[in-house]
């Protein structure tokens, strides 16, 4: 058997076995007529249909750790008193210094918030704060640069 | 039909990456559901332990999303998660051989789910008994002929998951596949 000819077909064994080949007659011809080959494509069947599986409920217990992660990356938004929340929806450049003065501006919606409804919805918005539902998030993440917070302030 | 009509499960990778950036939940568990599998099994060939590898399949994925933004699309995303699973195996490699004296290659072979270990007609099993015998293989061997065969990846994206060159991978590859072949005989 033409030696450079079955190394061309062994490359392309394991996509026949999977089937993704879109044309596999040439690969098929050659397989009935080398026994080196068939005997590796039987090899490949063999490890594929072996081939495991993920644990029943991994992908669920992933899915959950995913999202928990992302809940707690999102709340540091909310580690900001209710007064800067307020500030930023006014449209108000706030700074650390500026920020405790505010408090009686804080909007009661702010300091009801239960921590589960503090996620961000599928449009990016923040759930529960209607007042900044004009601010892209880019326009959040860079009003949130503008405040100087050190890492102890809440806001990552 | 309506963009919004779509399942996310019916979505490219691609789509999904870009909706998964915008915040979209549904966008990011499907591409948890379709790439765990594939997570695992990278997990699995390096550490050969169910419950290490779900494990690393985990904070693996963590990473991933966490550094979605910085995904260029340069590679698959399949591709990139696969890198970064076994970047996090390979660390948790170290760390056990820091503490473990027996070489991690002597490790029994992990059972396949569907076989039954006391089952003595296991080895009469040619699917089995392939896939007991690619555990025994070296590490890049393994590697090379796990990500061609279970996951269709190029010598090129095996290269860049198991952190060589696409020659590298293609002669690991093929010597891992002669070997099988020999120890089937």
């Amino acid at each position: 058997m033409n030696e450079s000819r079955c190394g061309e077909m062994r490359e392309l064994l394991p996509l026949h076995a999977a089937g993704v080949l879109s044309d596999p007659a040439e690969v098929e011809a050659h397989v009935s007529s080398c026994d080196d080959c068939r005997t590796e494509l039987q090899l490949i069947h063999a490890l594929l249909s072996s081939r495991p599986s993920a644990p029943e409920g991994l992908a669920d217990q992933v899915v959950f750790t995913v999202r928990a992660s992302r809940r707690q990356r999102a709340q540091p938004w909310w580690g900001l008193t209710a007064a800067a929340v307020a500030a930023l929806a006014l449209g108000i450049g706030v700074t650390s210094s500026s920020v405790a003065p505010v408090d009686v501006m804080a909007p009661e919606f702010a300091t009801e918030l239960l921590e589960e409804d503090l996620w961000v919805s599928g449009d990016g918005l923040l759930a529960g704060a209607p007042a900044l539902e004009a601010l892209s998030d880019e326009a959040l993440e860079q009003l949130l640069d503008e405040l100087e917070f050190d890492g102890d302030g809440g806001a990552a | 039909m309506n963009d919004g009509d779509e399942r996310p499960s019916e979505r490219s990778d691609e789509e999904l990456v870009a909706r998964a950036r915008d915040g979209d939940n549904r966008a990011l568990d499907a591409l948890v559901r379709r790439h765990t599998d594939a997570a695992f099994r990278v997990a699995l060939s390096y550490v050969r332990d169910e419950d290490a590898a779900k494990d690393i399949v985990q904070d693996a994925f963590l990473k991933a999303i966490r550094a979605l933004d910085r995904f260029r699309g340069d590679a698959a995303f399949k591709t990139w998660l696969m890198t970064i699973t076994a970047n996090e195996a390979r660390g948790a490699l170290r760390k056990v051989k820091r503490w473990n004296e027996r070489p991690i290659e002597d490790a029994a072979p992990v059972p396949d789910d569907k076989v039954d270990p006391a089952d003595t007609a296991v080895k009469a099993d040619e699917s089995a008994r392939a896939r007991a015998l690619l555990d025994r293989l070296p590490e890049k061997q393994r590697l090379s002929v796990s990500l061609r065969i279970d996951e269709g990846l190029s010598f090129r994206e095996i290269g860049d998951v198991i952190g060589s060159s696409e020659g590298a991978a293609r002669v690991n590859y093929f010597h891992g596949i002669r070997r099988l072949r020999e120890w089937m005989e």
